[in-house]
């Protein structure tokens, strides 16, 4: 690609990046977890966006060290640790627990959007005419998918930060709450919020994929991310001055949507339907990028022979619409699914999770040991304090799994299915891996191998050799 | 002061971006050949199974600049960043020990001569 042929700039990274994190369950877990401690959960919000913020700053070296490769997060750890472990986080952590919390998020839109504008039609359908736009949106092609997150994100944060400012300098029409700010004043209370706080920064990766389409992507890919990671945390710091103002700490913690209950403290109905519309905001930013997001990742894992080669097909936007298309379809269908059981929808989300952030510590352990094999190779970025952040990275996202739930009997179901799942994913991997792939299944590959793979005649050559299945 | 010579080998489609690098960096003059040669790939290109027995010789460019030595460093980090794309074929560098350099309108020396 050309220079000139790049679209994206630095606002646009900073907005893909808040794109998929403000979901509307991150706002019921930021609601949930300042209702719990008070204002000082913006102490546990800071070590955890601090703690987001290593593994940002490690892709974001990957990134600088393999530039310009689709998808981008499947082929780091192809180089570093081999196909098994990229399989089984790639399908685990990104597309089934992408696919799965995404079908949930348009679900819970859907229902707010029947509760506070009912139409003539079904729940679904709210989410059926989202999901139709967004997919024709991103079969346009990235400059399009960016437009559209460009401006959603703007409203969403820009809503987030206003309604914010209305309570913390007391300016609603509702009553003002008297309560203490703080619930909790230990140390320790705090640090055990982390685990919620965690969820509230995951997903700033997503710009990775589309870095390749960044203009002085060397700069602005870590930038943009670390920029939307601080934005966010500075806006949902302001969100619970704001709580504290509006909202008893009580009702918060208990409420299944606390923004809506902070918005109609705040300024009424109007309040309540104005957070309606973040909600819808954060879904469409959460859906589209992850649209596109997973696309690309799918295309850049058909490129490597990890998926079916179908999805490395692109249109005349440049855009692999059969990742598209499959992405919407499995999201639309999970969000009917989850209609009646989205509880055990949740739950598997957190299965999801736990692969997602075992993709965090392998991106970490991926810097440490490229940076072992290919000590000298030029990095436009580099973490600093050698192996410090990358090892901070890992025992906090460590931690954030032994923490996945408070709830013992939870957190360890929530493990039990961790282990089938991994044991059906490793089955899966080691086949397609031996048989489709024909590659050592626990060797990783040289990572101008890994690159090479980004010519389409790569994969050709070896399927027309028989190399390849 | 002493001047050091550095040559550059890479493909046809860098040479813009090195270019402007290099003008931002106070680089003053160079030449660019175009040539033919190979690397220890003997020339294979990056997606092929199989080697080459005999060495195919690709396109490049070489690029020569002459710099004060006590900027070499700076400069091919420069380079480096410039050129990396990771991928095979991204060039090698050349430094060589100058012992003089001349301007022939003005009889100019050495640093004056850049």
């Amino acid at each position: 690609m050309k220079h000139n042929d790049k679209k994206l700039g630095l606002a646009s990274v900073v907005s893909i990046s808040v794109g998929l994190i403000v979901a509307i369950s991150c706002l019921v877990s930021l609601g949930q977890g300042a209702g719990e401690v008070g204002v000082v959960f913006i102490g546990a919000m800071v070590i955890a966006c601090l703690l987001n913020m290593t593994t940002v700053a490690s892709l974001s070296e990957l990134n600088a060290l393999m530039p310009n490769t689709t998808g981008g997060l499947a082929q780091y750890t192809l180089a570093g640790m081999g196909p098994f472990p990229t399989l089984i986080s790639m399908v685990g952590g990104y597309l089934i627990c992408n696919m799965l919390s995404t079908g949930v998020e348009a679900s819970i839109f859907s229902y707010a959007m029947a509760d506070t504008f009912p139409l003539p039609i079904p729940s679904i359908g709210y989410t059926l005419i989202v999901t139709v736009l967004i997919t024709i949106a991103n079969l346009y092609g990235v400059d399009m998918f960016a437009k559209i997150q460009d401006w959603v994100a703007f409203l969403l944060l820009g809503s987030m930060l206003g309604l914010g400012l209305l309570g913390m300098l007391r300016l609603g029409t509702g009553t003002v709450v008297e309560q203490p700010y703080a619930m909790a004043s230990e140390p320790g209370s705090v640090i055990s919020m982390t685990a919620v706080a965690f969820w509230l920064f995951i997903g700033a990766e997503y710009v990775i994929p589309v870095s390749k389409d960044v203009r002085n992507a060397k700069r602005n890919v870590p930038l943009g991310m670390m920029i939307g990671l601080a934005v966010l945390c500075v806006v949902q710091s302001i969100m619970i001055f704001g709580f504290h103002n509006y909202t008893p700490w009580s009702e918060l913690a208990v409420s299944a949507a606390p923004h809506l209950l902070y918005g109609e403290n705040l300024l009424g109905s109007t309040g309540k339907i104005w957070m309606t519309l973040v909600g819808a905001l954060a879904v469409i930013s959460t859906q589209n990028s992850t649209v596109n997001g997973l696309a690309n990742i799918c295309q850049g894992m058909a490129k490597m022979n990890m998926m079916p080669r179908v999805f490395a097909k692109t249109n005349k936007h440049d855009v692999p619409y059969v990742g598209v298309v499959f992405v919407s379809v499995v999201i639309f269908g999970f969000a009917a699914f989850s209609d009646g059981s989205s509880e055990a929808i949740s739950f598997l989300i957190l299965v999801g999770s736990v692969f997602w952030m075992i993709s965090y510590i392998l991106a970490n352990m991926d810097v440490l040991i490229l940076r072992r094999k290919l000590p000298k190779a030029p990095r436009s970025f580099k973490v600093p304090l050698g192996p410090c952040f990358p090892l901070i990275g890992i025992a906090g996202t460590v931690y954030m799994i032994l923490n996945i739930s408070t709830d013992p009997v939870e957190r360890n179901m929530i493990w039990i299915l961790t282990a089938i799942t991994f044991a059906v994913l490793a089955v899966y991997s080691f086949f397609w891996i031996k048989y489709k792939m024909k590659m050592p299944v626990f060797k990783s590959v040289p990572m101008e191998k890994v690159l090479a793979m980004e010519n389409d005649m790569f994969y050709t050559i070896r399927k027309r050799r028989g190399l390849w299945r | 002061m002493s001047l050091s010579k550095i040559e550059i080998v890479t493909g046809m489609s860098k040479f813009t971006g090195l270019k402007t690098a290099l003008s931002k960096a106070g680089v003053r003059g160079m030449t660019v050949l175009q040539v033919l040669g190979c690397g220890v790939e003997k020339g294979t290109k990056e997606y092929e199974v199989d080697e080459n027995y005999e060495m195919e010789l690709l396109p490049k460019q070489q690029i020569n600049i002459v710099v004060e030595t006590e900027k070499v460093d700076k400069i091919i980090e420069l380079i480096k960043q410039e050129l990396y794309t990771g991928h095979i074929g991204d060039g090698k560098i050349f430094v060589y020990e100058l012992s003089n350099v001349v301007r022939v309108r003005t009889g100019d020396e050495g640093i004056d001569a850049l």
